[in-house]
């Protein structure tokens, strides 16, 4: 990961050397529903990837930290209301929800 | 807002009557209407009620597209389409889809369009409590 190193000299004249992330990261919040919320463990997930991640990203980074991802029959994404291709790309405020299949009727 | 459709996403019990009456009019010569119920068992197993949650701004215009899709397609005069969110016992009714045509026949094919597209597309889940636990519908192979 890319680091911005600040150097700062405290008062007692120690050099202190803090390293801070590069702005590359975006904080994302994803609704879980059904058998997602289950498998994730709150209904709010709220984590953060690379700037312009994409679906299929999401969709990785959920598979490594919750590998059950890997057994649902399918998981579609939706962004602001909308299914969403796995190319598209995610932005900070987007409202994103996790579809597994669907049953209603 | 389009007045041959109406979409109703509720917590309480689907007034069946009214979906019928919204599509009735007098340029249709046939009305089809579609009630699902709840199943009492599933491959031979108890069920004892079956909870229905939904991600309700999306499935309202998902049943929206569904709605108009089935009116283009099939030249409907009306379309309306209820269904419910919550936990529903044995019996309880958690769709209806009433629709009206020149003809019968469209009727019939919308309203079967209709709950077929309604159960790939909206975002609605249902969990089926058994007497020993609990499993999302389909969720899984």
């Amino acid at each position: 990961m890319a680091c911005k190193n600040f150097i700062l000299i405290n008062l007692f004249c120690q050099i202190v050397v803090i390293s801070l992330p590069a702005n590359r990261n975006m904080k994302i919040k994803i609704l879980c529903f059904g058998i997602t919320r289950d498998i994730i463990g709150q209904f709010e997930y709220t984590t953060s990837l690379e700037n312009a991640a994409t679906i299929a990203d999401l969709k990785q980074h959920l598979s490594a930290n919750f590998p059950t991802f890997t057994s649902l029959k399918s998981l579609r994404v939706a962004i602001n209301s909308e299914y969403a291709e796995d190319t598209a790309i995610l932005k900070e405020n987007d409202e994103i929800v996790l579809i597994p299949p669907v049953s209603g009727g | 807002m389009n007045q041959h459709i109406e979409i109703i996403l509720s917590d309480k019990t689907l007034n069946e009557q009214a979906c019928l009456d919204f599509v009735k009019n007098d340029d249709s010569g046939g009305i089809v209407t579609f009630v699902g119920t709840v199943r009492n068992q599933t491959k031979g197993k108890r069920v004892l009620r079956l909870d229905f949650e939904a991600y309700e701004p999306m499935a309202v215009s998902e049943m929206r597209k569904i709605a108009e899709q089935a009116v283009e397609k099939f030249s409907l005069k009306k379309i309306a389409i209820y269904h419910r969110v919550g936990s529903l016992e044995i019996g309880e009714v958690p769709v209806v889809i009433a629709a009206s045509a020149a003809h019968r026949g469209a009727a019939f094919d919308a309203c079967e369009y209709a709950i077929d597209t309604l159960k790939e597309t909206v975002p609605i889940w249902k969990k089926e409590i058994f007497e020993d636990g609990e499993v999302w519908v389909s969720a899984t192979p």
